[in-house]
């Protein structure tokens, strides 16, 4: 019998062809456009209404998520729990996006259920009424959430990170506060709801067993509905970033510190998008990163440490986080600054590129495995007006990125000067 | 319904496979029967800083991360009271790579000192990051020895303080290894894009020459039923006051487990559940309500957990919980209501397949809770709970003498 020599891995067989299902195009006769991404082995439905009714386009702070938020707490004639238990009954689940911008609501359903549990959502898009009663209770609630999430320093500093970067003004910058809860009134929720909501100004994404019946239900429920549907468009006013570019705000008898670096960046579109996630990636995006290596693995200074491109509007960020021991918050900022001149100065191995390069490979190949992925990977298209051609473009430049390249990168992208820096909890 | 095919390797591996041709990865996890509960009451947190470990090389392989993901693979890992789990997706035509890592690391660790000194600092900050330094993150550390006395779930699988996981030594580590990491303490499963037969050769290649070990029965203390009310006051810097109640259940195993699930449900479940519609919309006692189950596989707990709303004193909310307890324990639920809980379980079962991730871990829990089939049997076990079994289990169980209750107070600014 041969015998079994470990120290020798399997041979490495050439990465699979990504083969990547499309969505299908369907414009209903009053002009809503449904996406399609028919696939999977499960009898389920993700049914995604997108919309770009976010904080670019409310009148006052907090309208836009306030709006998408409280959609479901009544309608002209169904009460907030009459419109959850109809869909509770069919083991359906509606879910509400309240991001800066794309707001979205999300219904979840058994296809074979679809003819019960779509009118119930039709209802809430075209009637939502937002009764004072139920306002009230929403009102209260929030705030309760909103100032006990921010007991977390992790969630105060995400939160902060924008203030310091878009300013306090900015749709993108400025910090909700428990009063603004109370400010906003039903009458400017009613307005926003009808300027984008009643018109059902969205793409609708349809992912799952999309069987020719969903399709008539779909045609039947919103073909006839009025619509007044306008071109996509994010267009994001210029960030007016804090001066005082280190920060700290002190929180008394913590443990740990959360830190977060980041500086201000561009959306999907521009052409270093990709070659900078790959950076990213080696940086701080994935286990075996740069800083997880330092800061985790040889330090043990954190949990975790993470770094990641985040897109918003036209705008974007880059972004680097961890929540780390009181004790050791300096030494950790002085590490992250140190991993970036390292990148700056040296070029990385040819090996260790290759690794990332196989890890990002991969990472997509599971991104797109199953019908919801599918429709995640069509909508991130969709919100920054994008086509597929951005996935093979993707899929090239992971490929064929040089180390001379990611070096240029760094050089252009990851210098200190550029990042702001954030510290919630204390530095000693 | 998952089809699969399962075989037991001459060294006891359970070896389960599910073919999946509609992606173009596969999915390889292993479950090992060790949890928190199978530690030494002085050396808590073991099985899950040992879970960490797992990942600083062993004997042939000094780096388990890197040439997983030089082959397009991603992996984690999850301790609970009851198992230790560790799993991986890689494209499916590379999936030997995770057999010949996954089998290295269950034939020996390289233990090392130096991943030993790491990864006890690294999970000290992962204990302050989940159990002290967010609100309510102690919850846990209070409500599991006030509700447990003798059984080991009375610890957390984080550990009962830090000075255990700062305490731990190679000698701890090594002898951790020696008796539960065997290849018949484990069940291998695969979803994919693979082939049955060319899995079941790469398991008898790769683990097939792993020596089996003595396997102890377990022997744990069992918890005597709880014959009087338990409370706690606590007060900590958190901006509302919080309750926490417990009450001692049977375990995953036995068939009172899903009308036990179906009661939690009927509490909580969405936003036509009855904490909610009671106690969140129409009274106003609580900001947010939750009940749920702990799952485990000795007996475990039914738990409710509500923040109490502004203004709102604790004695007040608690009543309101007990008036929703009260209503389930003497009227007979609803043939409508418990059908939407069953149609909810229904679409909930389905949605946690679309993975194979989600389907190679499911064979394997089900392995060892008996046998993998039973994973293809939850649906019906479900359909069949009725409602006079809900009124007479929450009749038995959910009285104040089984109950622990956990009063956590905001401190008075």
């Amino acid at each position: 019998m041969e015998t079994l020599d470990r120290t020798q891995e399997p041979a490495v067989k050439p990465f699979p062809d990504i083969e990547l299902q499309e969505a299908e195009h369907i414009t209903l006769a009053n002009g809503l456009p449904l996406h399609i991404l028919n696939s999977g082995t499960q009898d389920v439905l993700q049914v995604e209404f997108l919309f770009s009714a976010g904080a670019l386009k409310q009148p006052a702070r907090l309208v836009a998520a306030m709006t998408i938020e409280a959609i479901g707490e009544g309608t002209d004639t169904r009460t907030s729990k009459e419109i959850s238990e109809q869909l509770d009954f069919y083991g359906a689940y509606m879910k509400t996006d309240s991001s800066r911008d794309t707001p979205a609501l999300v219904l979840y359903t058994l296809s074979k259920h679809l003819d019960k549990t779509l009118p119930v959502i039709k209802d809430v898009l075209l009637n939502a009424s937002y009764p004072e009663n139920e306002l009230k209770t929403y009102r209260e609630n929030s705030k309760q959430k909103l100032i006990s999430g921010e007991k977390k320093v992790s969630t105060l500093a995400s939160k902060l990170i924008y203030g310091m970067l878009y300013g306090e003004n900015h749709p993108f910058g400025y910090r909700v506060i428990p009063e603004d809860f109370d400010t906003v009134t039903r009458e400017q929720l009613l307005d926003f709801h009808r300027a984008h909501y009643r018109t059902l100004d969205c793409d609708v994404i349809i992912s799952g067993r999309v069987t020719q019946e969903v399709i008539e239900t779909f045609k039947k429920e919103f073909g006839s509905v009025p619509t007044k549907i306008s071109a996509f468009n994010n267009n994001t006013p210029a960030p007016l970033p804090s001066s005082d570019k280190k920060q700290v705000h002190e929180v008394p008898n913590v443990v740990q510190s959360a830190i977060k670096l980041a500086r201000p960046l561009f959306s999907k579109t521009h052409p270093d998008y990709i070659p900078l996630q790959v950076l990213n990636t080696v940086f701080g995006g994935y286990f075996g990163s740069r800083l997880m290596t330092n800061i985790r693995e040889d330090k043990g200074y954190t949990y975790g440490i993470g770094s990641g491109l985040i897109p918003l509007g036209t705008t974007g960020i880059w972004s680097i986080g961890s929540e780390v021991g009181v004790e050791v918050t300096k030494a950790t900022l002085k590490e992250i600054y140190a991993e970036m001149k390292i990148l700056r100065e040296e070029p990385v191995s040819q090996e260790e590129l290759d690794t990332v390069k196989s890890y990002m490979l991969g990472v997509f190949l599971k991104d797109v495995d199953g019908p919801f992925a599918l429709a995640e990977k069509y909508i991130s298209l969709l919100k920054y007006g994008l086509d597929y051609s951005y996935y093979q473009r993707w899929i090239k430049t992971v490929k064929t990125i040089t180390p001379a390249e990611i070096q240029a990168l760094a050089n252009k992208y990851l210098r200190e000067e550029d990042f702001y820096e954030l510290v919630v909890g204390k530095l000693q | 319904m998952i089809q699969f095919e399962k075989h037991t390797l001459s060294n006891g591996l359970k070896v389960i496979v599910h073919e999946d041709r509609s992606t173009p990865i596969a999915a390889m996890n292993i479950l090992y029967d060790v949890g928190a509960r199978d530690e030494d009451p002085d050396k808590t947190g073991f099985a899950h800083l040992f879970e960490h470990l797992m990942f600083g090389g062993s004997v042939n392989i000094p780096n388990y991360d890197e040439p997983l993901q030089n082959v397009g693979g991603e992996n984690n890992a999850f301790t609970s009271n009851d198992i230790t789990n560790y799993y991986l997706t890689l494209p499916a035509q590379n999936l030997e790579t995770g057999f010949w890592l996954e089998s290295d690391r269950m034939l020996s660790l390289a233990f090392s000192e130096k991943s030993l000194e790491v990864q006890r600092s690294v999970v000290i900050e992962e204990f302050r990051q989940r159990y002290l330094n967010q609100p309510y993150g102690d919850v846990w550390l209070k409500l599991k020895p006030l509700a447990y006395k003798v059984h080991p779930y009375l610890w957390n699988t984080i550990g009962k303080e830090i000075s255990h996981i700062e305490n731990a030594t190679m000698d701890d580590v090594k002898a951790f290894f020696k008796k539960h990491y065997l290849p018949n303490n484990a069940i291998l499963s695969v979803a994919g894009n693979v082939k049955t037969d060319e899995v079941l050769k790469l398991a008898e290649k790769w683990f097939g020459p792993i020596a089996k070990g003595e396997k102890k029965e377990r022997k744990l203390p069992v918890e005597p039923p709880q014959t009087e009310e338990r409370k706690e006051e606590t007060t900590a810097d958190v901006p509302y006051d919080a309750i926490y109640k417990a009450w001692h259940m049977c375990g995953r195993r036995n068939p009172d487990y899903y009308t036990f699930d179906v009661i939690s449900e009927l509490f909580s479940r969405g936003k036509s559940s009855r904490l909610y519609v009671e106690l969140v919309k129409n009274k106003k006692l609580f900001s947010e309500i939750n009940a749920y189950i702990s799952g485990d596989d000795d007996p475990g707990l039914l738990v409710i957990a509500g923040k109490v709303s502004e203004g709102i004193d604790m004695n007040t909310a608690e009543a309101g919980i007990a008036e929703e307890v009260n209503k389930l324990c003497s009227t007979v639920v609803d043939a409508n209501e418990l059908q939407k809980i069953k149609n909810n379980m229904e679409a909930s079962l389905v949605f946690s397949e679309m993975g194979v991730e989600g389907k190679a871990l499911n064979l394997a829990i089900f392995e060892l809770m008996g046998d993998a089939e039973g994973v293809n049997q939850e649906a019906e076990k479900y359909q069949s709970v009725r409602v006079e079994k809900v009124k007479e289990l929450a009749e038995k169980t959910l009285v104040d003498t089984n109950c622990s209750t956990l009063y956590y107070h905001a401190k008075k600014k």
